[in-house]
């Protein structure tokens, strides 16, 4: 959550203002403002706080291409890099650069933001939790070591997929995060075969990661979904498995019997 | 009025300095060096020696003497002596009260405001340890610098041009890089990155490792569990080391380093530069890494940049300046003197904080990321790393459960994807939530990072406006009772040692007659 809503207003420049005259702005309040020539002056040091966030998130959208809308439109793409996230009921997640957009699997984009937010945090005994049920279709971009993955990440979030894809071509290191944005901006072209390639990549190069996991499975359910409508009405023994904990218990009791039953029969499974 | 000292508290080396005619000056100590040993050492008799007094007589207290001990800061790492334990941030406050002693005997008047250097990469926890050694030695700690910052405000305050700067500081034990924009009256931190174990005491190990070999080769003999024998080849391997910043190659002659059954062992090896770049090769090139990711958070290149100053003493090895030059493609600056700019930076800062300095303004960035443990052991940034100082961030939090009334925040900094592969700075439990169905509480946890790069945390129920109880535990610092403990303690012993040198005095005196 973030005290302030226009980050160009703070420093006292246009929003067309170049880097070089936010940088000279930044500098003159700072020069008034800062903790260091203001001591024990608690409301200078929280004037400077916000004029440091003002600063960052300024720089921020100068960085990635100038274009800025007032952060009223909660659907905007660059919500979360003013860090006004969400403060209804749920809250927990406001405010990481570039969390704010959502991503709907299987291309659906343009959704109530707050509708399929899937990872407030929650007091339990265990700790914060992400309710993982509606996490699975949506996205949020993590701080990426790379710039140019970030900026991939917020076309992505934009859903300028064609873009994102023409930035990630140019990167020339492929690790697990460059696989999964490329599957995430070809998901979004409807390139379904390509971006389970890439998932797969990201998934075996980043075997830990949930996010990667449930991305994958987000593709292979749908290609799944797919095969069934064709089959006219096959049980998908799969997704039933998954779906009910007790059945995969007993369905792994099942393989085992079958298994060790078949190899005293000489039929191995 | 009493004066104010900027102090560089190394993990070899410690310097201090003073604004002396608008001016700073370095303090040279009570043995007539501008830099002291950062050693402390227990003699039987219960009195501490200090600084190269403690260094000499390692060999032969090996197990009583301490060093290196800033590695050691914000853990839980204990020293004992005689049944008594010694936490790192004491052991620091009793090198910081002899540079205090020092200055003040210097100066000729009482000081009591310090400004305090640590490496930029320093988390919470090692800063809160720094500023809590400062405590207990009885100083009032204005501020906590970054050493990087602080070097380059000693090279830029009062040089006009605006430059881009690379401050590359490799120093006992820790190694900072910073990118730096200096302006005639704003010094702006752009990025920094580092490593807080990599130095030159790494680079002694390296020979120490060599030497061992050699010796077992030689005389079939293991040195490796005798102290005696590693505090002399340490100190052989740091010689040896500062020899061959000059020289192409050094004799290193250790006579009765071991005693066999048919008598005394000795180790002479001739040890060139070259042998010495190829054992430690892989120190100078894990430099590389913070180089390059400061530079890609500052959004620079190395063209872009206007100068390399390099600070610490271990950037004295020519393959580190080698590497400098093939990282960033610049001839490194010789403006400064790496051992001293730091010291002279604190008290410039400190200028700048009491209002002698008017002209001039830093702004500081945290180093690491600072976030919380979410469930599946996932780190969820709040506040990324670079960011300028001071910053705050809130983040509004809810129940799980119903009538839930407590909830305990894991803390933590760092750059891992995962909770676990971070540096907890302690677990904040929220308490006295009111009891409500789950999803209902508001409660807004503000994470705030002050100039310090100190952390704060404090919580409110957005319904009641009122403020939550946090209380903290779990981080390896001392608490507010241990550290009031630590200062009764520090100051009784500084008492019985004054009235020790008075009857020393007076013993002296005696002989005069």
């Amino acid at each position: 959550m973030s005290r302030i809503n226009d980050p160009f207003a703070v420093l006292g420049v246009s929003s067309s203002a170049t880097e070089d005259e936010i940088k000279a702005a930044y500098r003159k309040l700072a020069k008034k403002y800062h903790p260091d020539l203001n001591p024990g002056d608690k409301a200078a040091e929280a004037k400077m706080r916000d004029i440091n966030e003002a600063y960052t998130q300024a720089l921020q959208i100068k960085k990635n291409g100038g274009a800025w809308r007032p952060n009223t439109d909660s659907g905007s793409p660059w919500s979360g890099a003013y860090g006004n996230g969400y403060t209804s009921g749920y809250g927990g997640y406001g405010g990481q650069p570039g969390a704010g957009g959502q991503y709907g699997a299987g291309g659906q984009s343009g959704r109530n933001p707050f509708e399929d937010f899937g990872f407030g945090f929650g007091f339990d005994p265990f700790g914060f939790g992400r309710q993982s049920g509606a996490y699975s279709t949506a996205f949020r971009p993590r701080n990426y070591a790379h710039p140019d993955l970030q900026s991939a990440a917020e076309y992505i979030l934009a859903g300028r997929y064609n873009d994102a894809l023409s930035l990630l071509n140019r990167i020339p290191l492929h690790n697990a995060d460059w696989h999964a944005l490329y599957a995430r901006a070809d998901l979004g072209l409807g390139n379904r075969v390509d971006a389970l390639d890439h998932a797969q990549s990201a998934v075996r190069m980043a075997p830990e990661d949930s996010e990667y996991q449930q991305l994958l499975s987000t593709i292979e359910s749908g290609r799944q979904a797919y095969r069934r409508t064709q089959q006219s009405g096959g049980y998908d023994f799969r997704s039933a498995v998954c779906s009910n904990p007790c059945l995969t218990c007993i369905a792994a009791n099942m393989l085992l019997n079958c298994c060790l039953g078949g190899c005293r029969y000489g039929m191995c499974c | 009025m009493s004066k104010l000292i900027g102090i560089d508290l190394g993990t070899t080396n410690s310097c201090v300095s003073f604004m002396e005619n608008g001016r700073a000056t370095i303090i040279p100590n009570a043995e007539g060096s501008r830099t002291t040993p950062s050693v402390v050492a227990f003699l039987k008799d219960g009195t501490r020696l200090i600084g190269s007094a403690a260094k000499r007589q390692a060999v032969t207290n090996a197990a009583r003497t301490f060093s290196s001990v800033k590695r050691d800061m914000g853990s839980d790492t204990r020293y004992t002596v005689d049944g008594k334990s010694w936490s790192p941030q004491e052991i620091s406050a009793m090198i910081l009260r002899k540079l205090k002693e020092d200055a003040e005997a210097f100066i000729g008047e009482t000081v009591t405001d310090a400004v305090i250097t640590v490496p930029a990469y320093f988390s919470d926890a090692q800063r809160q340890a720094t500023k809590d050694a400062g405590l207990i030695a009885g100083l009032n700690v204005l501020r906590i610098i970054n050493e990087p910052t602080s070097a380059a405000l000693a090279y830029g305050y009062n040089k006009g041009e605006p430059r881009k700067v690379m401050v590359y500081d490799l120093g006992g034990g820790t190694f900072d890089v910073s990118i730096l924009d200096i302006n005639s009256d704003t010094i702006e931190v752009l990025a920094t990155a580092g490593n807080n174990h990599l130095g030159g005491d790494d680079f002694d190990q390296c020979i120490v490792g060599f030497l061992l070999d050699r010796f077992r080769k030689e005389h079939h003999m293991d040195l490796s569990g005798d102290p005696v024998a590693l505090q002399r080849l340490s100190e052989a391997a740091e010689k040896a080391k500062i020899e061959l910043s000059s020289l192409q190659k050094t004799d290193i002659s250790l006579p009765f380093l071991a005693q066999a059954s048919d008598g005394p062992r000795h180790l002479e090896v001739e040890l060139t530069r070259a042998r010495f770049d190829e054992l430690t090769g892989h120190l100078v090139s894990a430099t590389r890494g913070p180089v390059m990711q400061a530079m890609e958070d500052a959004g620079i290149s190395a063209s872009q940049l206007s100068g390399v100053l390099l600070v610490g003493g271990s950037t004295r090895i020519p393959a580190v300046q080698e590497q400098v030059r093939r990282l960033t493609g610049k001839e490194p600056s010789r403006d400064i003197n790496p051992d001293e700019c730091v010291a002279m930076g604190a008290c410039l800062q400190g200028g700048v904080l009491t209002g002698a300095i008017h002209s001039m303004v830093l702004i500081d960035v945290t180093p690491l990321s600072l976030g919380i443990e979410t469930m599946g052991d996932v780190f969820a940034r709040i506040i990324d790393r670079n960011t300028p100082l001071p910053c705050q961030h809130s983040q509004v939090f809810t129940t799980a459960a119903n009538f839930q009334t407590s909830v305990e925040i894991n803390v933590l900094q760092g750059e891992n994807e995962t909770a676990s592969g971070n540096k907890s700075l302690g677990k904040f439990k929220l308490d006295g939530i009111r009891r409500a169905l789950r999803g209902i509480p508001q409660i807004e946890v503000t994470f705030n990072i002050d100039t310090n790069g100190i952390v704060h945390v404090s919580a409110k129920d957005l319904a009641t406006n009122r403020s939550q109880n946090i209380t903290i535990s779990g981080s390896g610092n001392m608490s507010p009772s241990e550290i009031e403990q630590a200062i009764r303690d520090a100051e009784r012993y500084a008492r019985e040692s004054e009235k020790r040198k008075s009857a020393e005095a007076r013993d002296d005196g005696a002989y005069d007659v």
